[in-house]
């Protein structure tokens, strides 16, 4: 049969159900556009409320700027969306408040954090500002999971802890460049101290 | 790396730690330890198992599970992981001691193991109990589990489960319950006749008669006096062979006179003797008393059991529905009393109308049920 001998039926359009098909675009800091989905983009609750609130056309999309995402570069900018993507349609979990909680990392989510800890470091910074709760939930597991059957000294280097006196010398230092009087007071209360004073005032 | 992440992205990665993880991060610094403070425990006692060597920590009423091992240099039965210690060792100060300990990382439960002197197997274990209250700011109540040769230095615990050993004369035994004080539960197992003598009732009176609840599984050495002196709440003791009919009745008389103000529940078992076997008499002990059956409206049917030692037993002992009350005039309050050849239940009603759902559980090698009753677990 011919298409011209097809045979005519009416459809109400609005019984079809309408696919949302609107890919946006974001920029990195370092330039680089990416083009996400509407509904990955609801795996970020920051992007989402943005969009939201931008009430962007499907032509807005593509003629207005790429929106800026000011402070995530273009590699880490590309996990996330890769994440929000294959996540797309799934639930944001909610936290029960548990302790320790409990947070499986699939088999997908794995294979995207297998980077170095710089990168990952920078994932989650970006998971957070983005707010991406689950993105955030693994990340952070991934993190947890370092301290596994670790001693004290092989954790601390891990999550790079300073011990009490680098924590001691890094606050003096931070008193001083806020008040560079603070050393001269701590050097006349020393010398009081020496010279049998109980008080300094 | 850690403190670089936002203050909320530190905390969530803290909550997905497991305990003995936090624990090790507590350690680490003192800011590490203040973040670790910010996140609620996952429990709220501890319990030391000195025949496991472990610190254990539970959520209330449930059962705990093993934070911290710890073995002494000497012992050749502490070997795992000897070898991989901690470059750094770390002091543990308490009560005056200090103590040297070195931290390894046990092989297959990634616990951690604390090493240090075997002259210092009864201070650590306390110690660490210790550093764990503070370090996770929760109560510190001491629950024991031990034999009477290894129980650490402390005068006074909370809660103490004996198992193990017994010890080697009935002196030890005195001296080991004139020392400490037991307040709130003793499971106490191993307690037996010596060949010379029996243990002194009077001489491990003055600290036990004040524990709430008090189970003995050898009660050889259980005499009337001491038990009329019993100020605690709940007491069972197996295997009695001191007490008898005029025993009970005794009892029975002092409460409905007044006496035993705290008492919630009394169970005695008796045992047999290498003379004769003694046996309760339920219609001559219970003819001494004015007796009532069970009025639903003074009294719901099952006992509220206290909470004292969870025990297992092959019936449900608190249904009170088939039994009979007495009462005492001067406070009003019932007591059930059920007599049997071998056991005497005595079960006071300070709340007539408490709620008391039947607990089973199924023994996982005979598959036969069991009802379990007193909910304290540890």
């Amino acid at each position: 049969m011919s298409v011209e001998n097809a045979p005519v039926v009416d459809v109400d359009e609005a019984a079809i159900p309408v696919e949302k098909k609107m890919y946006y675009r974001f920029e990195s800091n370092d330039k680089k556009e990416f083009r996400v989905s509407e509904l990955a983009i609801q795996q970020s609750e920051t992007l989402n409320r943005l969009v939201e609130a931008m009430g962007y056309t499907s032509e807005d999309v593509e003629n207005k700027p790429a929106i800026a995402i000011e402070n995530i570069d273009g590699k880490t900018l590309k996990l996330v969306f890769q994440w929000c993507e294959h996540h797309k349609g799934e639930a944001i979990p909610v936290d029960d408040g548990s302790v320790p909680k409990i947070v499986e990392i699939p088999e997908f989510d794995a294979k995207l954090m297998d980077i170095d800890n710089g990168l990952l470091f920078k994932l989650i910074w970006a998971a957070d500002y983005l707010n991406i709760v689950q993105l955030l939930n693994v990340s952070c597991k991934k993190v947890a999971n370092m301290a596994q059957g670790k001693t004290p000294a092989q954790l601390r280097r891990v999550y790079l802890l300073p011990s009490d006196e680098e924590d001691e010398a890094a606050k003096r230092a931070a008193q001083e460049a806020q008040d560079p009087r603070a050393r001269e007071v701590e050097e006349e209360f020393e010398e009081r101290k020496r010279q049998g004073g109980n008080s300094f005032f | 790396m850690l403190f670089h992440f936002p203050f909320l992205v530190q905390i969530e990665i803290i909550s997905q730690l497991d305990t003995f993880e936090r624990f090790i991060l507590c350690l680490c610094s003192k800011k590490s330890k203040r973040l670790v403070q910010n996140v609620l425990p996952d429990f709220d006692a501890t319990v030391i198992d000195m025949g496991k060597s472990c610190l254990k920590i539970q959520r209330n009423g449930e059962k705990s599970k093993d934070l911290i091992l710890w073995g002494t240099y000497e012992n050749p039965k502490d070997d795992f992981t000897r070898t991989f210690y901690w470059n750094r060792g770390i002091w543990i100060k308490f009560k005056g001691n200090i103590v040297k300990c070195r931290i390894s990382i046990h092989p297959t439960s990634g616990l951690p193991v604390f090493w240090f002197h075997s002259d210092h197997r009864k201070i650590v274990p306390l110690a660490l109990h210790d550093a764990i209250c503070k370090m996770f700011k929760i109560s510190n109540k001491l629950q024991i589990i031990s034999d009477l040769l290894e129980f650490p230095n402390i005068e006074v615990v909370d809660n103490f489960k004996e198992t193990g050993y017994s010890l080697p004369s009935a002196d030890q035994y005195e001296e080991f319950f004139s020392n400490v004080t037991i307040k709130n539960c003793a499971s106490l197992v191993t307690w037996c006749s010596f060949n010379n003598r029996k243990i002194n009732a009077e001489d491990i009176g003055p600290n036990l008669i004040k524990t709430n609840h008090l189970v003995c599984c050898n009660s050889d050495w259980l005499t009337e006096d001491w038990l009329f002196k019993f100020e605690g709440k709940s007491a069972i003791f197996y295997n009695v062979v001191e007490l008898n009919n005029e025993s009970v009745i005794s009892l029975t008389k002092k409460w409905i006179d007044g006496k035993f103000p705290s008492l919630i529940s009394l169970m005695i078992g008796l045992g047999s003797t290498s003379e004769d076997q003694n046996f309760f008499d339920k219609d001559k002990i219970l003819e001494n008393f004015e007796t009532f059956p069970w009025n639903p409206n003074e009294r719901a049917a099952r006992f509220k059991y206290p909470s004292s030692a969870t025990q297992k037993v092959d019936k449900d002992i608190l249904d009170c529905s088939q039994e009979v009350d007495i009462k005492r005039n001067c406070d009003g309050l019932l007591a059930t009393v059920i007599v049997e050849p071998f056991w005497f239940q005595f079960f006071v009603w300070h709340e007539p109308f408490a709620v008391s759902i039947p607990r089973t559980c199924k023994d996982p090698f005979t598959n036969k049920t069991f009802f379990e009753y007193g909910d304290l677990e540890f």
